[in-house]
């Protein structure tokens, strides 16, 4: 991995048209500005275990009976 | 072809009716070919499953999300269209896994990583909005009703 020592408000360059700014520091909290192009994804990390535990937690809770379960979704709908 | 689930037994399936996911699903990498099929045989429902072809065990229940969630924003850039195969303006489907925990009226829809499926070419992909607006635990049913079909 590549390591850099950034004060606040200066920045990298990532390729032509990606810059990451330090905007702020307090404490353990570091506030990034990212500047890229609008087809840019940027996500935080996390967001893909979470995705990752979820579909886990979705495919193992099926103790449930489908027909209630319909019925349940039915009524809902109709409001 | 015949198909082996662990939930509806050995059933017969279309091998037109399978659909590809070329990444596999998050957590389940491995898991490329997926059918649908109804939830409840004999009754009509919003709700369907999702069976995996390589392990009989593996099913996930899908549904369409702006059935709850009408404004759900969910914007695609060309590049991720062309990743499930789409032509410019071709339509294509939405779909969310959803949890059904013991207390069912607290199922929930994962807002977060929608299933995209091109059903003309048949392939599809589960995205990551970049948004925060939305949870990978959305409850599908409002309050007054999570609570009163838990006392039933």
């Amino acid at each position: 991995m590549l390591v850099l020592t950034r004060k606040i408000g200066e920045s990298i360059k990532i390729n032509e048209d990606v810059k990451i700014t330090v905007i702020d520091v307090k404490g353990k909290n570091i506030r990034l500005g990212i500047e890229a192009p609008r087809e840019t994804k940027i996500y935080r990390e996390e967001v893909f275990l979470k995705i990752r535990e979820q579909n886990q937690t979705a495919a193992t809770s099926h103790y449930f009976d489908p027909s209630k379960v319909s019925k349940l979704m039915k009524d809902k709908i109709k409001k | 072809m015949k198909l082996e689930t662990t939930r509806f037994g050995i059933i017969d399936i279309e091998e037109k009716k399978i659909i590809e996911f070329s990444d596999g699903l998050y957590g389940f990498e491995k898991e490329r070919r997926f059918t649908f099929l109804p939830f409840n045989p004999n009754v009509e429902s919003p709700m369907e499953w999702m069976q995996s072809i390589l392990s009989p065990h593996l099913a996930f229940v899908v549904t369409d999300p702006y059935l709850y969630v009408p404004d759900y924003k969910l914007k695609l850039l060309e590049e991720d269209k062309k990743k499930v195969g789409l032509e410019l303006d071709e339509s294509f489907l939405i779909r969310s896994i959803v949890t059904i925990p013991e207390n069912y009226a607290e199922m929930t829809a994962n807002l977060v990583a929608p299933l995209v499926i091109n059903s003309s070419k048949r392939v599809a992909k589960q995205f990551v909005l970049t948004t925060m607006e939305y949870d990978t635990r959305h409850y599908l049913l409002p309050e007054e009703m999570r609570t009163t079909a838990a006392n039933h």
